[in-house]
């Protein structure tokens, strides 16, 4: 199916436009293989208004989402929404706690979709801003491996709320050229040696990353005391100074490498992929101290005007397509069985894979932190100076 | 108050008062906008402590002439000579000048005191003598312990008297003024050109002073150049001005006067015969620089002539005499104006004194006879 | 030719004219009137009221506390943020006063040809976003940007210098750049209707041009300087966006706090506390500015 679609769309914009636009108004060329075309090109929201329609609100056709950077990628979404002749609306959230301050703020209603993480996922549910949904009606549900089909993080009195797909660690990313004795240790993020050219992202569960350096190791990155904490902070200020700039988005921690403002950072495989694929020298690396990381599920929020076409994205995301497209495009792991099994042993190997149980373990994976309000205040107090 | 003020500065006798060394030389000053020229080529003396009136119609370079000594523009071609020191480039607060602005130009951030002792203040004369000077000032024109009022709550008249305290508390060799009566009405104005007058006496100074208003210049002057086109054209005492005028504009901008085309037939050193085609022979004062020759211009002002009618007597022997038919009847108030149409087509005005009321009132289309003395008519080239 | 019953027309168009044109003028307020009630003044109340309440995880709880306030003034990370964000406004204020006066004075009084066109360059820049300018600086000033090559290219440095981007300078330089029209227009303006007179009568009763300035120019351009002063230092103020894009580390102004609060921290009586200083400073530069004649009505 892949292959003729790409096929389809070679053709299509192999043409002039105006032949484009000539073959669907004769009908040769059917809406559906203009939507591949535009999908391709990135354009989907572009195809309504061309066609001469308003673009349609809300009603039937349009999917509002707020995502994680990657998982509405045309690669992928473009056939979904050519199937279902449906707009995909997308914004990106710089980490959990935006995405929940923008639900927060529209009441669960401005959006339909959100892909939210094991650290945030318990207070939407908490916070009534997202819906309870039922297995029943996504097809791929079965095809999942068991510890993703009911999850504690979106599981709440029995009820699921949401479908987890895609999950992976925080890496460590560097720069090849700069930096060229491979760092083995999250310290090498407070190395002077590396002094402003260091970046790590603007979110308060990282401080469960640094946490991995104090001395002892807490026996849960996640549940830290005052005294932790302080320490924590500590290491955080003396690391300022170093740092160039505090990452928000993939996007910008990409543009950071590649006009060589940063050469060590931690990041998701999705920066060090996109990096590679621009021809940027980096590489990545699991310290010795271990990584945090996130499992992603998409969740249909309360206010969601569209449920029916919410489903059926949520069922697309965990049936091969979406699997596929998420894996590709962004570099992380997945929760579908048959996709995953149907996988080249190296590239099971290097997302983790090979054996799923083992490979989630290995992740000091977020969760819901008791004490959020002090990480908020501490992480807010570093990073304002 | 004007006494004490009379004491510090040097005494000028009335007699002799204009000599010594000018007070200001313009030596063949011009000066060019782009491609312009406002000034062309102006030469002029002006004498210590003399009224000065640079008087002409918009646009003849009186007031570029004013700024340039000022030092608010600076000559293209010529020097500025300021009591005895070429000033250059100098720039305005170098210059022993200072001016009164067509619209006053007062601080209105500052009280009246301020803006008297502002030049004071920046010459660095100490508080109390500078609460003296102002004081002395404003009694000078007539205003008195208004220091601590602001210029906006006072009237146009008394802002001018204001502007012109400030100027002069500085004791200047020269003070300038560019229009300084034209916001201010007719009564105000009357007053206030005498009153300028006074103050020109009693401080000594050479004032140096813009107008386009011939009987202000008249008025008001010890000298007046009159200007057109950049070019001073006439020189001298008001009196000079108005009753020899040396070219036709001069004797056309002063005043009124009548202007007929002559041949010149003969002279006799005293006097030289014309002939006014259609009314015959006339005699008028010899022209000055120019040879009496062809055809000329006759130039006679209106109250010259006389109805012979009021006239004691039948003739003045000597007399030029015209007639002509009566075709219009003005009344002015002071006078009536008569226009004849003369047999050659020319019409003459004539300036009839209004003595008393419903004095020999002549009907229109009357012919009427009128008489001038040759010396009041004059012979212009153009 | 009056008659005594009905009045004459003229005296009826006088009559109605008189009567009609309080009540048309009226007619026109309520329109926006109720917009500024709307959408401003009820906003901002609603927000003011937040200030008053607090948050326990995740509801707001409406009753009256004044912790937040508490909290603003004995934690020092909000005054330290404050203080900073107070100090970078009163620099960009003060560097762009000093930089649109003379531009302002050259417009306003050298030149002749050209005065439109001149002016609108000025205006120009303001068409486009905000951010792009923003985003343009972060160009001009990065490791790779245009700045360092050139001064590598000279030769002035061997390396290329961090210091520019990420740091107060490049917010310094980002904030006096993009206000600087703010500043020239109404600097120009008050310039531009100070009669010439006046500088040349200060100059003919001895004043050399500082001296004019000081005490001619300065005094009577003074409602430019405050106009043009409220609205840079009030933009510098509230921003956040450049502090976040260009700003380095611990750079942060209280206008991401704000926001910081709004989102992510998801506590919004406490970003609204934080707005109560920011609206405090520059009620009060409205307050000063008005009292000297910046908003038009007093004159100096």
């Amino acid at each position: 199916m892949t292959q003729e679609s790409d096929q389809t769309i070679d053709r299509l914009m192999a043409m002039e436009p105006a032949a484009v636009m000539a073959g669907v108004r004769s009908g040769e060329i059917s809406r559906r293989d203009l939507g591949k075309l535009f999908g391709a090109l990135g354009m989907t929201t572009a195809l309504g208004t061309l066609l001469g329609e308003e673009p349609a609100r809300a009603q039937s056709n349009e999917l509002t989402m707020v995502i994680w950077e990657g998982y509405a990628d045309p690669s992928f979404a473009a056939k979904f929404e050519e199937e279902n002749d449906a707009t995909i609306n997308a914004t990106p959230m710089s980490s959990s706690d935006d995405a929940f301050g923008r639900l927060q703020a529209g009441g669960g209603s401005n959006f339909d979709l959100v892909s939210a993480s094991n650290d945030v996922s318990q207070r939407l549910i908490d916070a009534g801003l997202v819906q309870p949904i039922a297995p029943s009606r996504l097809t791929n549900y079965d095809d999942l491996y068991e510890q993703f089909q009911m999850p504690e993080y979106i599981t709440k009195d029995g009820e699921l709320y949401g479908a987890n797909f895609a999950w992976g660690p925080t890496l460590m990313l560097y720069n090849t050229e700069e930096v060229t004795e491979e760092p083995t240790s999250w310290r090498a993020l407070l190395d002077e040696q590396y002094a402003g050219k260091i970046s790590t992202w603007n979110a308060p569960i990282q401080i469960a990353q640094y946490a991995l350096l104090l001395d002892p190791t807490p026996e849960d990155p996640y549940v830290l005391d005052e005294e932790q904490l302080a320490q924590v902070r500590d290491l955080l200020v003396q690391q300022r100074p170093l740092i160039r700039t505090y990452w928000n988005l993939g996007d910008e921690l990409k543009q950071l490498y590649a006009s060589g403002e940063v050469i060590i950072s931690d990041a998701w495989p999705y920066v060090g992929l996109g990096l590679k694929e621009q021809g940027v020298p980096v590489a990545e690396v699991i310290p010795e101290e271990g990584v945090t990381g996130w499992s992603d599920s998409w969740m249909i929020t309360s206010g969601a005007q569209n449920v029916d076409l919410a489903y059926k994205w949520m069922d697309y995301m965990i049936g091969p397509d979406g699997q596929m497209g998420v894996l590709n495009n962004n570099g992380y792991a997945i929760t579908n069985r048959t996709v995953i099994e149907g996988l080249e042993p190296e590239l099971r190997e290097a997302l983790l894979m090979d054996n799923i149980e083992e490979g989630y373990d290995s992740i000091l994976m977020w969760r819901n932190v008791p004490n959020y309000d002090q990480w908020l205040a501490i992480w807010q107090e570093v990073t304002a100076g | 108050m004007a006494q004490a003020l009379m004491t510090e500065t040097p005494v000028r006798a009335d007699a002799g008062r204009f000599g010594g060394t000018p007070s200001i030389e313009l030596r063949d000053v011009s000066k060019f906008f782009g491609q312009v020229p406002a000034v062309s080529g102006i030469s002029l003396e002006v004498r210590q402590g003399e009224f000065l009136t640079l008087l002409g119609p918009s646009g003849c370079g009186k007031t570029t002439t004013l700024r340039m000594i000022g030092g608010f523009e600076l000559p293209s071609a010529g020097e500025i000579v300021i009591e005895g020191e070429a000033m250059g480039d100098r720039p305005p607060y170098r210059r022993p000048v200072n001016t009164v602005f067509q619209n006053y130009a007062l601080f209105p951030h500052m009280t009246v005191g301020q803006n008297v002792s502002y030049g004071l203040e920046m010459t660095g004369v100490p508080k109390p003598e500078r609460q003296r000077r102002v004081a002395e000032a404003l009694d000078m024109v007539r205003l008195p312990h208004v220091e601590n009022r602001k210029p906006a709550e006072l009237s146009g008249g008394q802002q001018q008297r204001v502007a012109l305290a400030r100027a002069l508390v500085n004791r200047p060799a020269v003070l300038l003024l560019d229009e300084p009566l034209g916001a201010l009405d007719l009564k105000l104005r009357k007053t206030m050109q005498l009153e300028l007058k006074q103050l020109n006496r009693e401080v000594g100074a050479t004032f140096v002073y813009v107008t386009h208003d011939q009987e202000e210049a008249l008025t008001m002057s010890d000298r007046i150049a009159v200007m057109n086109e950049g070019r001073i054209l006439q020189l001298g005492t008001p009196g000079d001005i108005y009753e020899r005028p040396r070219t036709r504009f001069v004797a056309d901008f002063i005043g009124q006067t009548n202007f007929l085309e002559v041949e010149v037939i003969g002279s006799d050193g005293a006097a030289v015969e014309v002939d006014l085609p259609g009314s015959g022979p006339l005699r008028a004062r010899p022209p000055e620089g120019v040879p009496a020759q062809g055809t000329m211009t006759l130039a006679v002002r209106p109250e010259k002539i006389s109805l012979m009618a009021d006239l004691p007597g039948s003739e003045i022997p000597g007399w030029d005499r015209l007639s002509g038919r009566l075709e219009e009847i003005i009344y002015v108030g002071t006078y009536t104006q008569y226009v004849l149409r003369l047999p050659g087509g020319q019409e003459l005005a004539v300036h009839r004194q209004n003595r008393a009321v419903g004095e020999g009132e002549h009907p229109m289309g009357e012919t009427l006879t009128v008489v001038f003395n040759p010396q009041s008519a004059a012979l212009l080239a153009d | 030719m009056a008659s005594i019953a009905a009045p004459t027309s003229e005296q009826t168009i006088a009559a109605a004219r008189s009567e009609r044109r309080p009540g048309g003028l009226w007619l026109l307020l309520p329109g926006p009137l109720g917009w500024m009630v709307f959408f401003y003044l009820v906003p901002l109340v609603i927000l003011l009221v937040h200030a008053f309440w607090s948050v326990d995880y995740l509801t707001i709880q409406r009753t009256f506390t004044l912790e937040n306030f508490r909290t603003l003034l004995t934690n020092d990370l909000y005054l330290r943020v404050l203080g900073r964000t107070a100090a970078m406004a009163a620099v960009v204020t003060l560097a762009d006063l000093c930089l649109a006066f003379p531009l302002a004075y050259f417009l306003a009084k050298r030149v002749t040809k050209h005065r439109e066109l001149l002016l609108l360059l000025v205006i120009f820049p303001l068409w486009s976003s905000y951010l792009i300018r923003v985003f343009a600086w972060k160009t001009i000033l990065g490791t790779n940007g245009i700045l360092n090559s050139f001064l590598l290219t000279v030769g002035v440095i061997d390396q290329p210098a961090t210091a520019f981007l990420y740091s107060k300078t490049a917010m310094f330089l980002t904030f006096s750049q993009v206000w600087l029209p703010f500043m020239i227009l109404p600097l120009f303006t008050v310039l531009d209707r100070l009669p010439n007179s006046f500088i040349e009568a200060a100059s003919d009763l001895g004043a050399n041009p500082w001296r004019t300035f000081r005490s001619v120019i300065l005094p009577l351009s003074l409602p430019g300087i405050l106009a043009g002063s409220l609205s840079v230092f009030s933009l510098t103020l509230g921003d956040y966006i450049t502090p976040t894009l260009l700003g380095g580390p611990g750079d942060q102004m209280i206008g991401r706090l704000v926001a910081d609060n709004f989102g992510m921290s998801n506590n919004w009586p406490l970003g609204a506390t934080l707005v109560v200083p920011i609206l405090v400073l520059v009620s009060l530069f409205i307050a000063v500015a008005n009292r000297f004649g910046a908003l038009g009505r007093t004159a100096a």
